[in-house]
Protein backbone atom coordinates (compact mmCIF):
# COMPACT_ATOMS: atom_id res chain seq x y z
CA UNK A 1 0.00 0.00 0.00
CA UNK A 2 1.41 3.40 -0.44
CA UNK A 3 2.42 6.08 2.01
CA UNK A 4 -0.77 7.94 0.59
CA UNK A 5 -3.22 5.26 0.86
CA UNK A 6 -2.15 4.93 4.25
CA UNK A 7 -1.84 8.20 5.56
CA UNK A 8 -4.96 9.33 4.30
CA UNK A 9 -7.75 7.52 6.45
CA UNK A 10 -5.47 7.87 9.32
CA UNK A 11 -5.73 11.91 8.41
CA UNK A 12 -9.26 12.00 7.87
CA UNK A 13 -10.39 10.07 11.07
CA UNK A 14 -7.51 12.97 13.18
CA UNK A 15 -9.43 15.92 11.82
CA UNK A 16 -12.47 14.40 13.12
CA UNK A 17 -10.95 14.27 16.54
CA UNK A 18 -9.46 10.69 16.77
CA UNK A 19 -6.43 11.21 18.81
CA UNK A 20 -5.03 7.43 18.16
CA UNK A 21 -5.28 8.06 14.54
CA UNK A 22 -3.68 11.50 14.36
CA UNK A 23 -0.67 9.55 16.68
CA UNK A 24 -0.22 6.59 14.08
CA UNK A 25 -0.38 9.49 10.85
CA UNK A 26 2.46 11.22 12.69
CA UNK A 27 4.03 8.24 13.44
CA UNK A 28 3.69 7.24 9.79
CA UNK A 29 4.85 10.33 8.42
CA UNK A 30 7.82 10.64 10.72
CA UNK A 31 10.49 8.05 9.11
CA UNK A 32 9.35 9.51 5.59
CA UNK A 33 9.94 13.22 6.64
CA UNK A 34 13.65 12.10 8.28
CA UNK A 35 14.23 10.50 4.39
CA UNK A 36 13.36 13.65 2.89
CA UNK A 37 15.65 15.93 4.82
CA UNK A 38 18.41 13.27 5.32
CA UNK A 39 18.88 13.25 1.40
CA UNK A 40 18.86 16.83 2.00
CA UNK A 41 20.53 18.04 5.17
CA UNK A 42 24.40 18.66 5.17
CA UNK A 43 24.98 19.44 8.96
CA UNK A 44 24.40 16.04 10.68
CA UNK A 45 21.71 14.48 12.41
CA UNK A 46 20.54 16.70 14.82
CA UNK A 47 19.20 19.11 12.69
CA UNK A 48 17.55 16.58 10.80
CA UNK A 49 15.73 16.04 14.23
CA UNK A 50 14.69 19.23 14.53
CA UNK A 51 13.51 19.81 10.83
CA UNK A 52 11.45 16.49 11.44
CA UNK A 53 10.50 18.24 14.70
CA UNK A 54 9.84 21.90 12.94
CA UNK A 55 7.59 20.08 10.22
CA UNK A 56 5.58 17.89 12.50
CA UNK A 57 4.35 20.74 14.37
CA UNK A 58 3.83 22.91 11.47
CA UNK A 59 1.63 19.98 9.94
CA UNK A 60 -0.28 19.84 13.40
CA UNK A 61 -0.91 23.63 13.48
CA UNK A 62 -2.30 23.92 9.94
CA UNK A 63 -4.10 20.23 9.51
CA UNK A 64 -7.43 22.81 8.98
CA UNK A 65 -5.60 23.61 5.24
CA UNK A 66 -5.50 20.31 3.85
CA UNK A 67 -7.80 20.13 1.30
CA UNK A 68 -10.03 16.90 1.38
CA UNK A 69 -9.82 17.14 -2.29
CA UNK A 70 -5.72 16.76 -2.70
CA UNK A 71 -3.49 14.43 -1.98
CA UNK A 72 -2.01 14.13 1.79
CA UNK A 73 1.50 13.30 0.89
CA UNK A 74 1.71 16.27 -1.41
CA UNK A 75 0.42 18.59 1.23
CA UNK A 76 2.77 17.19 4.37
CA UNK A 77 5.87 17.85 1.97
CA UNK A 78 5.34 20.96 0.68
CA UNK A 79 4.93 21.59 4.37
CA UNK A 80 8.26 20.26 4.82
CA UNK A 81 9.76 21.69 1.73
CA UNK A 82 8.31 25.45 3.06
CA UNK A 83 10.14 24.90 6.33
CA UNK A 84 13.26 23.29 5.01
CA UNK A 85 13.64 26.68 3.13
CA UNK A 86 12.91 28.53 5.96
CA UNK A 87 15.59 26.72 8.11
CA UNK A 88 18.34 27.39 5.40
CA UNK A 89 17.36 30.97 4.80
CA UNK A 90 17.80 31.32 8.86
CA UNK A 91 20.96 29.13 9.61
CA UNK A 92 22.71 27.97 6.22
CA UNK A 93 24.87 31.24 5.42
CA UNK A 94 25.91 31.74 9.17
CA UNK A 95 27.55 27.88 9.00
CA UNK A 96 28.33 27.45 5.39
CA UNK A 97 31.45 29.98 6.11
CA UNK A 98 33.80 28.26 8.42
CA UNK A 99 33.73 24.66 6.91
CA UNK A 100 36.69 25.60 4.84
CA UNK A 101 39.75 26.34 7.21
CA UNK A 102 41.35 29.99 5.26
CA UNK A 103 44.95 28.23 5.75
CA UNK A 104 44.33 25.67 3.49
CA UNK A 105 43.69 28.08 0.36
CA UNK A 106 45.81 31.55 1.55
CA UNK A 107 48.74 29.17 2.96
CA UNK A 108 52.54 31.14 3.18
CA UNK A 109 54.64 30.98 0.53
CA UNK A 110 57.10 28.48 1.34
CA UNK A 111 54.08 25.20 1.01
CA UNK A 112 51.87 27.12 -1.45
CA UNK A 113 52.91 25.41 -4.40
CA UNK A 114 52.16 22.08 -2.34
CA UNK A 115 48.95 22.42 -1.29
CA UNK A 116 47.66 24.23 -4.24
CA UNK A 117 48.77 20.57 -5.71
CA UNK A 118 46.74 18.71 -3.24
CA UNK A 119 44.07 20.77 -3.62
CA UNK A 120 43.77 20.35 -7.14
CA UNK A 121 44.20 16.56 -6.60
CA UNK A 122 41.53 16.21 -4.09
CA UNK A 123 39.44 18.63 -6.52
CA UNK A 124 40.31 16.08 -9.15
CA UNK A 125 38.05 13.70 -7.70
CA UNK A 126 34.83 15.84 -7.41
CA UNK A 127 31.90 15.51 -10.20
CA UNK A 128 32.51 18.45 -12.22
CA UNK A 129 29.49 20.67 -11.84
CA UNK A 130 30.34 20.20 -8.20
CA UNK A 131 33.96 21.54 -8.62
CA UNK A 132 33.51 23.83 -10.43
CA UNK A 133 31.37 25.00 -7.49
CA UNK A 134 33.78 24.97 -5.17
CA UNK A 135 36.28 27.01 -7.45
CA UNK A 136 33.86 29.68 -8.30
CA UNK A 137 32.76 30.59 -4.71
CA UNK A 138 35.89 29.23 -2.41
CA UNK A 139 38.76 29.67 -4.60
CA UNK A 140 37.84 32.61 -7.05
CA UNK A 141 35.52 34.70 -4.94
CA UNK A 142 32.59 34.52 -6.99
CA UNK A 143 28.68 34.71 -5.00
CA UNK A 144 26.81 31.67 -4.21
CA UNK A 145 24.05 33.28 -6.55
CA UNK A 146 26.42 33.83 -9.47
CA UNK A 147 28.24 30.97 -9.18
CA UNK A 148 24.80 29.27 -8.87
CA UNK A 149 24.14 30.98 -11.98
CA UNK A 150 27.19 30.16 -13.57
CA UNK A 151 26.54 26.03 -13.23
CA UNK A 152 22.46 26.87 -14.09
CA UNK A 153 21.54 25.88 -10.64
CA UNK A 154 19.13 28.23 -7.86
CA UNK A 155 21.23 30.05 -5.05
CA UNK A 156 19.47 27.88 -3.26
CA UNK A 157 20.48 24.44 -5.01
CA UNK A 158 24.26 25.77 -5.44
CA UNK A 159 24.40 26.49 -1.69
CA UNK A 160 23.29 22.75 -1.13
CA UNK A 161 25.35 21.23 -3.74
CA UNK A 162 28.64 23.36 -2.41
CA UNK A 163 27.95 22.46 1.34
CA UNK A 164 27.66 18.41 0.12
CA UNK A 165 30.33 18.58 -1.98
CA UNK A 166 33.01 20.57 0.72
CA UNK A 167 31.34 18.07 3.11
CA UNK A 168 32.55 15.07 0.81
CA UNK A 169 36.09 16.76 0.25
CA UNK A 170 36.88 17.40 3.90
CA UNK A 171 35.87 13.66 4.17
CA UNK A 172 38.65 12.24 1.52
CA UNK A 173 41.30 15.12 2.71
CA UNK A 174 41.03 13.58 5.98
CA UNK A 175 41.04 10.08 5.00
CA UNK A 176 44.28 10.86 2.96
CA UNK A 177 45.56 12.26 6.10
CA UNK A 178 45.18 8.77 8.06
CA UNK B 1 12.25 17.57 23.19
CA UNK B 2 12.06 13.84 22.00
CA UNK B 3 10.44 13.41 18.73
CA UNK B 4 8.33 10.85 19.92
CA UNK B 5 7.10 12.93 23.06
CA UNK B 6 6.70 15.52 20.36
CA UNK B 7 3.68 13.35 18.68
CA UNK B 8 2.24 12.26 21.77
CA UNK B 9 1.93 15.80 22.99
CA UNK B 10 0.18 16.62 19.52
CA UNK B 11 -2.44 13.77 19.50
CA UNK B 12 -3.23 14.76 22.65
CA UNK B 13 -4.20 18.13 21.45
CA UNK B 14 -6.44 16.56 18.94
CA UNK B 15 -9.77 18.46 18.34
CA UNK B 16 -12.42 17.81 15.36
CA UNK B 17 -11.37 20.21 12.49
CA UNK B 18 -14.70 21.34 10.67
CA UNK B 19 -14.15 19.95 6.86
CA UNK B 20 -14.12 23.21 5.48
CA UNK B 21 -13.14 25.67 8.27
CA UNK B 22 -10.42 27.15 6.10
CA UNK B 23 -12.78 28.39 3.77
CA UNK B 24 -15.36 28.88 6.15
CA UNK B 25 -12.96 31.77 8.09
CA UNK B 26 -11.62 33.25 4.82
CA UNK B 27 -15.37 34.11 4.27
CA UNK B 28 -16.16 35.04 7.29
CA UNK B 29 -13.23 37.69 8.22
CA UNK B 30 -14.16 39.11 4.39
CA UNK B 31 -17.75 39.81 5.59
CA UNK B 32 -16.44 41.33 8.60
CA UNK B 33 -14.45 43.48 6.25
CA UNK B 34 -17.13 44.14 4.22
CA UNK B 35 -19.08 45.10 7.19
CA UNK B 36 -16.50 47.07 8.48
CA UNK B 37 -15.96 48.95 5.25
CA UNK B 38 -19.70 49.84 4.57
CA UNK B 39 -20.26 51.09 8.02
CA UNK B 40 -17.33 53.56 7.79
CA UNK B 41 -18.63 54.92 3.86
CA UNK B 42 -22.03 55.06 5.76
CA UNK B 43 -21.29 57.09 8.35
CA UNK B 44 -18.45 58.96 6.30
CA UNK B 45 -19.52 59.70 3.54
CA UNK B 46 -22.97 58.85 3.63
CA UNK B 47 -25.28 56.65 0.63
CA UNK B 48 -25.63 58.73 -2.07
CA UNK B 49 -29.20 60.54 -2.16
CA UNK B 50 -30.53 58.12 -4.61
CA UNK B 51 -29.48 54.79 -3.89
CA UNK B 52 -32.87 53.26 -3.28
CA UNK B 53 -33.76 54.13 -7.22
CA UNK B 54 -30.24 53.23 -8.35
CA UNK B 55 -30.11 49.12 -7.20
CA UNK B 56 -31.87 48.33 -10.04
CA UNK B 57 -29.65 50.19 -12.47
CA UNK B 58 -27.47 47.96 -14.41
CA UNK B 59 -24.92 49.92 -14.95
CA UNK B 60 -24.48 50.36 -11.13
CA UNK B 61 -25.00 46.44 -10.55
CA UNK B 62 -22.39 46.05 -13.06
CA UNK B 63 -20.25 47.97 -11.09
CA UNK B 64 -20.83 46.41 -8.06
CA UNK B 65 -20.83 43.15 -9.41
CA UNK B 66 -17.40 43.72 -10.92
CA UNK B 67 -15.80 44.50 -7.13
CA UNK B 68 -17.66 41.84 -5.91
CA UNK B 69 -16.10 38.99 -8.47
CA UNK B 70 -13.00 40.37 -7.71
CA UNK B 71 -13.41 40.14 -3.61
CA UNK B 72 -15.12 36.80 -4.46
CA UNK B 73 -12.16 35.41 -6.61
CA UNK B 74 -9.27 37.15 -4.61
CA UNK B 75 -10.62 35.78 -1.58
CA UNK B 76 -10.57 32.10 -3.46
CA UNK B 77 -6.81 33.01 -4.05
CA UNK B 78 -6.02 33.70 -0.92
CA UNK B 79 -7.66 30.63 0.40
CA UNK B 80 -5.98 28.09 -2.54
CA UNK B 81 -2.70 29.69 -1.99
CA UNK B 82 -2.71 29.34 1.98
CA UNK B 83 -3.83 25.27 1.42
CA UNK B 84 -0.27 24.18 0.56
CA UNK B 85 -0.42 21.53 -2.60
CA UNK B 86 -3.72 23.23 -4.15
CA UNK B 87 -4.47 24.61 -7.41
CA UNK B 88 -4.90 28.24 -8.15
CA UNK B 89 -6.04 28.14 -11.48
CA UNK B 90 -9.45 28.51 -10.84
CA UNK B 91 -9.21 31.90 -8.74
CA UNK B 92 -6.73 33.34 -11.15
CA UNK B 93 -9.12 32.63 -14.22
CA UNK B 94 -11.88 33.73 -12.44
CA UNK B 95 -10.02 37.59 -12.13
CA UNK B 96 -8.75 37.19 -15.21
CA UNK B 97 -12.60 36.95 -16.79
CA UNK B 98 -13.52 39.48 -14.57
CA UNK B 99 -11.15 41.64 -15.79
CA UNK B 100 -11.64 40.64 -19.07
CA UNK B 101 -15.59 41.44 -19.31
CA UNK B 102 -14.60 45.03 -17.52
CA UNK B 103 -12.10 46.19 -20.16
CA UNK B 104 -14.50 44.96 -22.90
CA UNK B 105 -17.06 46.95 -21.31
CA UNK B 106 -15.04 49.76 -21.20
CA UNK B 107 -14.14 49.48 -24.82
CA UNK B 108 -17.47 49.34 -25.86
CA UNK B 109 -18.65 52.45 -23.83
CA UNK B 110 -15.25 54.59 -25.49
CA UNK B 111 -16.21 53.17 -29.21
CA UNK B 112 -20.24 54.42 -28.37
CA UNK B 113 -18.85 58.10 -26.98
CA UNK B 114 -17.36 61.11 -29.07
CA UNK B 115 -13.92 62.50 -28.34
CA UNK B 116 -14.26 65.28 -25.35
CA UNK B 117 -16.92 62.88 -23.47
CA UNK B 118 -14.48 59.77 -23.81
CA UNK B 119 -12.21 61.88 -21.20
CA UNK B 120 -15.13 63.09 -19.25
CA UNK B 121 -16.14 59.30 -19.21
CA UNK B 122 -12.95 58.34 -17.64
CA UNK B 123 -12.24 60.95 -15.36
CA UNK B 124 -15.52 61.63 -13.83
CA UNK B 125 -15.94 64.14 -10.96
CA UNK B 126 -13.87 62.57 -8.29
CA UNK B 127 -11.00 60.47 -10.18
CA UNK B 128 -8.53 62.26 -7.77
CA UNK B 129 -10.53 61.29 -4.57
CA UNK B 130 -11.92 57.69 -5.69
CA UNK B 131 -8.56 55.79 -5.55
CA UNK B 132 -7.42 56.96 -1.99
CA UNK B 133 -10.63 56.45 -0.49
CA UNK B 134 -11.02 52.85 -1.98
CA UNK B 135 -7.67 52.41 -0.41
CA UNK B 136 -8.56 54.16 2.79
CA UNK B 137 -11.41 51.74 3.71
CA UNK B 138 -9.40 48.73 1.77
CA UNK B 139 -7.28 49.42 5.20
CA UNK B 140 -10.30 49.08 7.69
CA UNK B 141 -10.61 45.94 6.79
CA UNK B 142 -7.37 44.53 6.29
CA UNK B 143 -7.11 43.36 9.58
CA UNK B 144 -9.54 40.57 9.37
CA UNK B 145 -8.23 39.50 6.48
CA UNK B 146 -4.80 39.53 7.98
CA UNK B 147 -6.37 37.59 10.62
CA UNK B 148 -8.05 34.81 8.07
CA UNK B 149 -4.68 34.26 6.19
CA UNK B 150 -2.28 34.22 9.44
CA UNK B 151 -4.01 30.52 10.48
CA UNK B 152 -3.58 29.34 6.78
CA UNK B 153 0.01 28.02 5.49
CA UNK B 154 0.88 30.21 2.86
CA UNK B 155 4.16 28.60 1.05
CA UNK B 156 4.40 32.27 -0.88
CA UNK B 157 3.56 34.80 2.12
CA UNK B 158 4.07 37.88 -0.34
CA UNK B 159 1.65 36.64 -2.63
CA UNK B 160 -0.97 35.83 -0.22
CA UNK B 161 -0.67 38.99 1.43
CA UNK B 162 -1.40 40.49 -2.01
CA UNK B 163 -4.20 38.15 -2.29
CA UNK B 164 -5.50 39.51 1.21
CA UNK B 165 -4.70 43.22 0.52
CA UNK B 166 -6.97 42.60 -2.83
CA UNK B 167 -10.09 41.00 -0.92
CA UNK B 168 -9.79 43.93 1.43
CA UNK B 169 -9.04 46.35 -1.46
CA UNK B 170 -12.23 45.21 -3.36
CA UNK B 171 -14.32 45.34 -0.57
CA UNK B 172 -13.92 48.53 0.52
CA UNK B 173 -14.77 49.68 -3.22
CA UNK B 174 -18.15 47.45 -3.13
CA UNK B 175 -18.92 50.01 -0.25
CA UNK B 176 -17.41 52.46 -1.95
CA UNK B 177 -20.42 51.93 -4.41
CA UNK B 178 -22.83 52.93 -2.42
CA UNK B 179 -21.80 56.35 -2.05
CA UNK B 180 -20.28 57.06 -5.64
CA UNK B 181 -21.99 58.26 -8.05
CA UNK B 182 -19.79 58.04 -11.23
CA UNK B 183 -21.55 55.94 -14.02
CA UNK B 184 -19.22 55.43 -17.01
CA UNK B 185 -17.84 52.23 -17.15
CA UNK B 186 -14.33 53.44 -17.73
CA UNK B 187 -14.15 55.29 -14.67
CA UNK B 188 -14.54 52.21 -11.98
CA UNK B 189 -12.15 50.19 -14.18
CA UNK B 190 -9.29 52.92 -13.60
CA UNK B 191 -9.75 54.58 -10.44
CA UNK B 192 -11.96 51.75 -8.35
CA UNK B 193 -8.99 49.16 -9.95
CA UNK B 194 -6.28 51.56 -8.58
CA UNK B 195 -7.44 51.63 -5.32
CA UNK B 196 -7.87 48.07 -4.97
CA UNK B 197 -4.64 47.33 -6.52
CA UNK B 198 -2.63 50.20 -3.70
CA UNK B 199 -4.48 47.87 -0.86
CA UNK B 200 -3.21 44.81 -2.74
CA UNK B 201 0.52 46.10 -2.82
CA UNK B 202 0.12 47.42 0.83
CA UNK B 203 -0.80 43.80 1.59
CA UNK B 204 1.96 42.35 -0.11
CA UNK B 205 4.42 43.93 2.10
CA UNK B 206 2.84 43.26 5.09
CA UNK B 207 2.56 39.01 3.88
CA UNK B 208 5.86 39.29 2.78
CA UNK B 209 7.07 40.02 6.72
CA UNK B 210 4.01 39.02 8.22
CA UNK B 211 2.68 36.22 7.09
CA UNK B 212 5.59 34.04 7.58
CA UNK B 213 5.00 30.47 9.83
Amino acid sequence: MTLEARLKPLMIAGLDGDSAAWRGFLQLLRPSLHAYFSRRQFHGDADVEDLVQEALLAIHAKRETWRRADPVTSWCFSIARYKLIDHLRRSGRARLVPLVDDGLVAADDVEQGGVRLDLDRLLATAPPRQRALIEDVRLSGYSLAEAGARAGMTPGAAKVSLHRAMKALIRKASDRGH
Amino acid sequence: MDTDDLIQALAGDVRRVPARRAAMRVACCTGMALLAATALVWLGLGPRADLAAVVFDPAWLTRMAYTAAIAGFAGLLLLRLGQPGASVRTPLWGLALTVAVVLALVVAEQVSLSGSARAQAWLGHSWLSCSLWVAVFGAAGGPFLFVAARRLAPLRPTLAGAAAGLVSGAVAATAYGLYCTEAATAFYASWYTLGMVIVAGFGAIVGRFGLRW
